[in-house]
Parts: structure tokens; C-alpha cells; sequence
């Protein structure tokens, strides 16, 4: 009787409010039967509230639909949302609809395990209990192409890594052969290679059982390779709606122009011998010609051999049983003016370089040069002064800047620390603007500004003290991807300005192809691969950086969704003590462009670590 | 085996704590005031012999840590020697140990059966009439000095009402002031705790999957978040026993109550070293104890923990 083609979920003329505060306004969509709707949009635009209503999970935010309707139109007929009984939603969620939340690591109660959690729901909407239940939460395990699916099941979530426990909250989520899946940022908090796993494995589960879903996210390059039909939002309203192809390649309304103009594509700088910024619209496009080329005279830093690990203790005496290999015989050498890009996924060991380099960790062996001084032999007085020329950036806005101090406090505590401090108002001012920031914020508190406008105050806090290397470890990760692009754009204008160099540590290779002249890809601990930005990702030779770039979601919706192999979880770093060292040498394939000589047989060693 | 060594590690911490305890109250005590003067102060004619003679019967002119051996040998073998004026110390103290245990353990079921599923209630209806009132209630509870607490209601329930025994341990009904008094106190702090803690799961994302999974309210509040925020409330239970133990000295003399606040308060007005140091010594493998049990219920609440 019912057409077959109809949407699978229908949302009129939706209204969701906060208080008095209105979250989304007079959203209209349909979700297509069988195939995928993404919802796209920044922080504020209303995405995940709307999933949450599309649940009836949306007063245990706070939140309430103010008008407008949800409708889904199942196996078991329609039934509308908005309205429903409690006790009807209650038969709907984890049923008919299901959802898939950002945080894998948050996901799942720590204290039941792995088997008695996906129990749970086969219990409430299938009737299963004790041991077919236990075989069915197997048989679910299997299909997420979990490892050993039967041991797993008496497992705590903290055993699991968090890529493991997303496949569980997948399996959780398809126990019931649900009519919706929403997947509500599913991948973000992932790495890049594990995120192509698990897009691979929704898109396995909706073709088993024919699920819709509904795909949140903020990554137009996740969502080009999941949807059919895209639906972009900002602050509460829909801003652009249609086929995936058209509105990735031809988009209509200005917001979504903006938008992708924003977004960094991978292999967009091929070609290009420097670094290169955004073009957005109402910014003057690239000023005059090219980033300029560092100067390649004598580098400003360099790392010789750098180890760094922390201990693991373990028994009754707490002695060294294991040692994190955090860094392993790290070298390379930045030149005044250039940024090195350091990437690589979590447990790489980027951000443990940074903090040596910045000597908040020691080294166990290693020399770090700065201008051909060696930093570790001088005597803590002299190495204090050194902290001046290296300065750092961090992830998180709202976490580094301290919440009761004001802009300025924050912004002359360290040119104080370091004696370079003469006329505060007048060098606050001079700080604000460079970073695009007025003088009169100078009296501001943190909890004041945006995201992105922390970020800058960070940046000028680390330029307060003329360093000459900033370290900016995921600096923009945090950031909207508009946000984004105009961080990324300013680090680089004061790059030119000021000769100043970055080490960029980040995850995402599509921003690095975008700012650095360099880059060195790591993986556990180690240095695999290094050159110029165009040998690396022009002509990539380790199979892990191959990888690497593979996984990265490419924003073309023409290219069919490559099959990813499931290579499962990156090995730890952590040895045991005499274990056999696992280093390899270098060979160099190129002028500047060297490789970790465990190419050939990567899969090999790979294995012999994970083992 | 990392088990069994974390249990190894307490218990060895623990055994330190101890010994520090009883060295510390042992020389404490001593520095008071010397009880051969005390027992000849009434008395005329008071030669240094006469004294040097008590000091000799009551072993006092012994060196400190031969005492303190003694004191110890016998806290280990249960042996625990004769007070100064009171005889034997066994029978004393474990007639007042049972008299505490009983009251602390009353009070604190008394608390904590109301104090979870009010707090409970509290945090599942945040914001609302009932939540409101939990708190002014909470907080009122908590500005009660407990002792006065226990005259308002001697006052009431023993002098105008006549139902209930003002003082001392005549039977299960002399228990029930006492317990109240204690019980209120402890019910304001450990509602405050459960609901804050309550209130911390709940808004953890594992809620919100339970919910999305279609658990009802029950389940997902007395399976999921209840188990959670048992692990903060147990930490918080064993700190509390303390301050419990220091509160029940007070109470114990408002209603006379014949336990071990009441022992340490008569030794202590005495100089009756012995008992004081037995009382004490007590009390603090009892707390220690407790904070042991502690950390062991981690392990059966928490398998973070366990399976580290």
C-alpha cells in the first residue's frame, strides 16, 4: 500500500527552543528511504539538537519543540514523534530509530560490560535473553568486524580502544534493525585511519539491513563520501538543501559558498611550491604573490637523535616494568620563516616532539640546537632564556587561557617573566591588533569571546614574547572550519611578516598540505617519512603515509566510496623493558625527501609491534 | 596479581598509619599531666616517696617505649591489661565499642535509607518544588549543632512528652534519640552528595545512550546512574567515618550514651592513660579498617579499577 519511495522520516516546519532561547526555526526535510541525509553545519547551527528531537530524546536536554512535526514512517507504519507518549518513544528508540553518538570513549556505562550493554536493548525490543542473547550480541560483534566478536562480549568498555568501541555502539545501534540510524558526528573524534574504517562499516550495516540514516557532521569531506542529499544549517535555520553533488560542487546560497571555500581540500595545492591561504570571500585574496620561502642559510632548530619516553611502573615496588616509546631517535631542523608540519594519528608521538622541543619534557638522549647552541647542555638560568624563543600553542582556547585573568593580565604575564615588558597598554594594543583583535579588549575576560577569537589571543600571547618557533600542536583543530580557515590565514600573514617559524603538529592532513613547506609523518614514536610538502604528498613512498593520505574523505561526491581494507587499531608504543629495540635507518630517495627504511616490509614490522 | 598487590600495598600503609597513631597518642597522653599527682592531690602529707611508689605500681617509671611495647603486645594478643581506677580494660571497652558500633551503624543506615532516594529524587527532578525542598531541608539540617539538636529533643520526646528515656541504655527505644540526632546530620551531607553526584552521571553520555537505547527512566536511573555515582558516594562514606566517630563523642554525652566517647571522656577528666590509649588506639584501626573496606569495594564497584 505505502509507496516505497516515500521518505523514511519526515520533519515539517520544526521549531525546537531552550528557555526562551530558540535552537532551531522552521526546519523542513525528508529523509530518503535507503539512503543517507547529512545534516552539515558549525557549532550553533541546530544539527545535533534536531537529531535529538528526531529521538523524542530532546527534553532530557532541556530543550522542547516549540512547533512543527516529526513523523517516521516505518515497518510498522507511520508514528509521529512530536506528541508521542513517553512510554511509545520508549518502544521507538533503540527500535525503529537508533543513534550513534561523537564521543566512542563517553559512550558506554564503564561499570557492565561489553556483552550485558548490547543485552540490553535485544532484551527490550526483541525478547532475547541469557544465551541467545549472548550469541545474537556476538553475531553483531562479528558483523562490525570486531576482533575475537565472543571474547569481547566480557569485556569492560576501558579495555576497548576508540575505534573498538564505536563498533560497538554500532552494533548496539543495528541490534534491532532499525528503520533510522542517526549518526551524530560518529568520526570525529577519531583517527583519520580509524574513521575510514567506520564509515566503511555504517555504510556495510545500511546495506545488511537496509537502514536509512541521518549523518551529522561538521567534515564536508566525511559527508561528501556518505550522502545522498545534503541539508545545510546555520544558527537554527536551513540555509541550503538538495543532491549531494549539487550542493558540494554548485552550491546556491552564499553561507554554503563560504563554506566550502573554507573547507581545506586535499591535493587542492598540487602543483604549488608554497604554502598557500584561503581565498574568503570578504578577505583581500593572498597578498601579493606567493608565501614567502624560508631561509635556507642555517637552520634555526635542530633535533639530533631526540628519545623521549616516560616510564610505566608496575608490581608491589612500583618498579619500570614498561616504557611509553614516545619519541624515538627524532632529527630534523627547521629554517627561519618555515613551517614543518609534524603529522601523524594519536600514540604517534607528535605532541610528545613539541613538548620536548619546548623542554617541558626531557629527553633521555638527543641534542636540541637553536641557532647551533645546544639547549639541554646549558645550565637552567641560560636554558630558561631559551624557553623565550620557543613558544607554544595549544589545541583547546577555552582550556590554556586562564578563566579569571584578563586579556591583558594574560598577554603581559609572560613578556614580564622573560623582562621584555615596558609600556603595557601600548604593547597590548600593538599584540591585539596584529592578531586582528581591538585594543579595547585588552580588559576582557576569556569566557568573553569566541572560540576562535581565544585562539588568537593565544597566538598573541606566544608572539608577546618575540619567540622565533611557535609550536602549534593541533592549534586549529578545535576551531569551525570557517574559524578555521581565518586562523590558519592569520598564522600565516604573521609568518610573512615577521620570518617567524612554525612546527605544525596535526592530524589533519588536508590543513598540512595547506600551510607547510615540510613535512615529517610519524608513526609510533618514529619519524617514517620526510621532504618538501610536494614530495610528500605528491609522491608519497612509505606505505604508511600512503595510508594515511588514502583515508583522508576526499569532498568529491562524483567518486564512488573507495573500500577500505579494516587494518583495525594502531599498536601501542608502550614495550616492555629489553624488549628488543624495533628502529630502523633512513635512506633518502630524493634531495630532502628521506624514508624510513622499513618500507618494504611495513606490514611486517607492523605486525611484529602489534603482536 | 596487580590485585593482590594493591590490597598488599593498603594493608601495609595501613599497618604504618597505626603504628604512627599509637606512638603519637601513647607519648601525647603523657605530656598531660602525671597521675600519681592527680590520685594524691586530695591527700595531706603527700611525700615524693608516696609517689615514686604509685609510679611503681602503675608501671610509670618505666622507659617510654618499654611501656609502649607492652601497650602494643597487648593490643595484639587482646590482652589489654588493668586501667588505673577502673580494673580490668577488656570488658570496658568492649561494652562501650558495642554501644558506638550500634548507634554509628544505626545512624547511618537511618541516613542513608532516606538520604538516596531523596537525593535521588532530588537530582532526577532538578529544578522543581520537591528539588527545593530538599535543599532548604538539606541545608537547614546542616545548621543544626548536633548537640543541640539532641537537648530540643530530650526536651521534647523525654521532659513534656515523657515517651521516649532521656539518657543511657535501657533498651531499643533509648537508641532512638541518640540515632536521630546523629542520623540528621549525616542525612544533610549525604543527600547534598548523592544528588550532586546523581546529577554529574546523569548528564554523562552513557545516560543518554541508555536512553536512546529505550531503557525506562528505572532502569537507566537505578541500573546505570545509581551504580556510577555509588563509587563517588562510597569514597565519601569512608571519609565520613571520622568526622562520624569525632561526632559521636558529643552526642554520647548529651544523652549519656555508655560508649567509647563517653570511656575517653571519664579517662581523660581521670588520667586513666591506659584506657585513654585503648579508646583511641581503637578508634583508629576501626577507621582505618573502614578505608580499607573502602578501597576493596572499589575494586567490586569500579572495574576500571579491578582490571587495571
Amino acid at each position: 500500500m505505502r509507496e516505497t519511495n516515500a521518505p523514511i522520516l519526515t520533519v515539517e516546519n520544526l521549531s525546537i527552543a531552550f528557555g526562551e532561547t530558540e535552537a532551531v526555526r522552521g526546519l523542513s526535510f525528508e529523509v530518503p528511504r535507503g539512503g543517507t541525509l547529512a545534516i552539515v553545519g558549525e557549532s550553533g547551527s541546530g544539527k545535533s539538537v534536531t537529531s535529538m528531537a528526531a529521538m523524542g530524546l530532546l527534553k532530557f536536554t532541556g530543550g522542547r519543540v516549540t512547533s512543527g512535526a516529526i513523523r517516521l514512517h516505518g515497518k510498522e507504519g507511520e508514528t509521529a514523534i512530536t506528541g508521542a507518549s513517553e512510554a511509545a518513544l520508549r518502544r521507538l528508540r533503540g527500535n525503529r530509530i537508533s543513534m550513534i553518538f561523537q564521543e566512542p570513549m563517553t559512550s558506554l556505562d564503564p561499570v557492565f560490560t561489553i556483552g550485558s550493554q548490547i543485552g540490553e536493548a535485544l532484551k527490550l525490543h526483541r525478547g532475547l535473553g541469557g544465551r541467545a542473547a549472548r550469541d545474537e550480541a556476538a553475531r553483531l560483534l562479528e558483523l562490525v568486524r570486531l576482533p575475537n566478536a565472543r571474547a569481547q562480549l566480557d569485556r569492560y568498555p576501558h579495555q576497548l580502544s576508540g575505534g573498538m568501541r564505536q563498533r560497538v555502539m554500532i552494533a548496539m545501534a543495528v541490534s534491532c534493525r532499525p528503520d533510522l540510524l542517526i549518526a551524530d558526528e560518529p568520526t570525529t573524534a577519531l583517527d583519520v585511519t580509524i574513521q575510514a574504517q567506520i564509515l566503511q562499516i555504517i555504510r556495510d550495516m545500511q546495506s545488511e539491513f537496509g537502514t536509512s540514516v541521518v549523518f551529522i557532521s561538521h567534515d564536508m569531506g566525511v559527508v561528501s563520501e556518505m550522502a545522498d542529499e545534503i541539508v545545510v544549517m546555520r544558527n537554527g535555520e536551513m540555509v541550503e538543501t538538495g543532491r549531494a553533488e549539487d550542493v558540494i560542487l554548485r552550491p546556491k546560497a552564499d553561507y554554503t559558498r563560504a563554506l566550502m571555500a573554507a573547507v581545506p581540500k586535499i591535493g587542492a595545492m598540487q602543483g604549488s611550491e608554497s604554502p598557500r591561504k584561503f581565498d574568503l570571500p570578504g578577505q583581500a585574496a593572498a597578498e601579493g604573490g606567493d608565501h614567502p620561502a624560508p631561509e635556507r642559510a642555517e637552520p634555526l632548530v635542530r633535533l639530533d637523535k631526540v628519545t623521549t619516553r616516560y616510564d610505566i611502573t608496575s608490581g608491589f615496588f612500583g618498579r619500570v616494568s614498561h616504557r611509553v616509546h614516545a619519541a624515538e631517535d627524532v632529527s630534523f631542523e627547521i629554517h627561519p620563516g618555515e613551517t614543518l608540519a609534524l603529522v601523524g594519528e594519536s600514540g604517534s608521538g607528535k605532541s610528545t616532539v613539541g613538548k620536548t622541543l619546548q623542554q617541558l619534557v626531557r629527553p633521555v638522549s638527543g641534542r636540541i640546537l637553536y641557532r647551533g647552541t645546544d639547549i639541554l647542555s646549558l645550565d637552567p638560568a641560560e636554558r630558561q632564556r631559551f624557553k623565550r624563543e620557543i613558544q607554544y600553542i595549544f589545541q583547546d582556547p577555552y582550556g590554556s587561557l586562564n578563566p579569571r585573568k584578563t586579556v591583558k593580565q594574560s598577554l603581559t604575564e609572560p613578556m614580564a617573566t622573560h623582562g621584555l615588558l615596558r609600556d603595557a597598554d601600548a604593547q597590548v594594543a600593538e599584540l591585539l591588533t596584529s592578531v586582528g583583535l581591538k585594543s579595547e579588549h585588552a580588559g576582557r575576560y576569556p569566557h568573553e569571546f569566541s572560540g576562535g577569537q581565544r585562539q588568537r589571543i593565544a597566538i598573541a600571547r606566544a608572539l608577546s614574547v618575540d619567540p622565533g618557533l611557535i609550536i602549534a600542536d593541533e592549534a586549529v583543530s578545535a576551531l569551525d572550519v570557517s574559524v578555521q580557515a581565518q586562523v590558519i590565514n592569520l598564522m600565516m600573514d604573521i609568518q610573512a611578516r615577521r620570518g617567524l617559524a612554525y612546527l605544525f603538529i596535526s592530524h589533519d592532513m588536508a590543513v598540512v598540505e595547506r600551510v607547510s613547506h615540510r613535512v615529517a609523518v610519524m608513526y609510533l614514536g618514529e619519524i617514517v617519512e620526510m621532504g618538501t610538502r610536494r614530495q610528500v604528498f605528491e609522491t608519497p613512498q612509505h606505505p604508511y603515509t600512503k595510508r594515511l593520505l588514502r583515508a583522508v574523505p576526499v569532498m568529491d561526491p562524483t567518486r564512488p566510496p573507495e573500500r577500505v581494507t579494516l587494518t583495525g587499531d594502531i599498536p601501542s608504543p608502550i614495550r616492555a623493558i629489553g624488549d628488543p629495540r624495533r628502529s630502523h635507518g633512513f635512506v633518502e630517495v630524493a634531495p630532502g625527501h628521506i624514508l624510513a627504511d622499513n618500507h618494504e616490509n611495513f606490514e611486517k614490522y607492523r605486525e611484529g609491534i602489534a603482536s | 596479581m596487580p590485585i593482590l598487590s594493591f590490597i598488599l600495598k593498603r594493608v601495609i600503609q595501613a599497618g604504618f598509619v597505626l603504628i604512627a597513631v599509637t606512638l603519637f597518642v601513647s607519648f601525647a597522653i603523657r605530656l598531660t599531666g602525671d597521675p600519681a599527682v592527680m590520685m594524691l592531690r586530695e591527700s595531706a602529707n603527700v611525700t615524693p616517696e608516696d609517689l615514686e611508689r604509685i609510679r611503681e605500681g602503675l608501671g610509670l617509671n618505666r622507659p617510654f617505649l618499654v611501656q609502649y611495647g607492652d601497650f602494643i603486645a597487648g593490643l595484639v594478643t587482646g590482652d589489654l591489661g588493668q586501667s588505673f581506677f577502673r580494673g580490668a580494660i577488656a570488658p570496658l571497652v568492649s561494652g562501650a565499642l558495642g554501644a558506638t558500633l550500634l548507634l554509628a551503624l544505626t545512624s547511618l543506615a537511618v541516613s542513608l535509607l532516606i538520604s538516596i532516594p531523596l537525593g535521588i529524587y532530588a537530582a532526577t527532578h532538578r529544578g522543581s518544588f520537591g528539588d527545593q525542598l530538599v535543599r532548604v531541608l538539606s541545608l537547614a539540617g546542616l545548621s543544626f549543632p548536633n548537640f543541640w539538636l539532641g537537648i530540643m529533643l530530650v526536651l521534647i520526646f523525654s521532659v513534656t512528652l515523657r515517651w521516649l528515656p532521656p539518657s543511657g541504655f535501657t533498651g531499643p527505644q533509648s537508641l532512638i534519640m541518640p540515632a536521630v540526632t546523629i542520623g540528621v546530620i549525616l542525612t544533610s551531607t549525604n543527600l547534598r552528595i548523592v544528588r550532586t553526584t546523581m546529577l554529574d552521571v546523569l548528564s554523562s553520555q552513557f545516560i543518554m545512550v541508555a536512553r536512546a537505547k529505550g531503557l525506562s527512566q528505572t532502569k537507566v536511573v537505578y541500573k546505570h546512574a545509581l551504580r556510577n555515582s555509588s563509587i563517588a558516594l562510597v569514597t565519601y562514606l569512608g571519609l565520613q567515618f571520622g568526622s562520624l566517630m569525632g561526632g559521636l563523642v558529643v552526642v554520647e554525652l548529651v544523652f549519656n550514651w555508655p560508649g567509647m566517647g563517653t570511656l575517653a571522656i571519664e579517662a581523660i577528666a581521670q588520667r586513666d592513660y591506659p584506657i585513654l590509649q585503648t579508646v583511641i588506639s581503637i578508634l583508629a584501626v576501626l577507621i582505618v579498617a573502614v578505608n580499607l573496606l573502602v578501597d576493596l569495594t572499589y575494586m567490586l564497584l569500579d572495574p576500571r579499577i579491578r582490571l587495571e
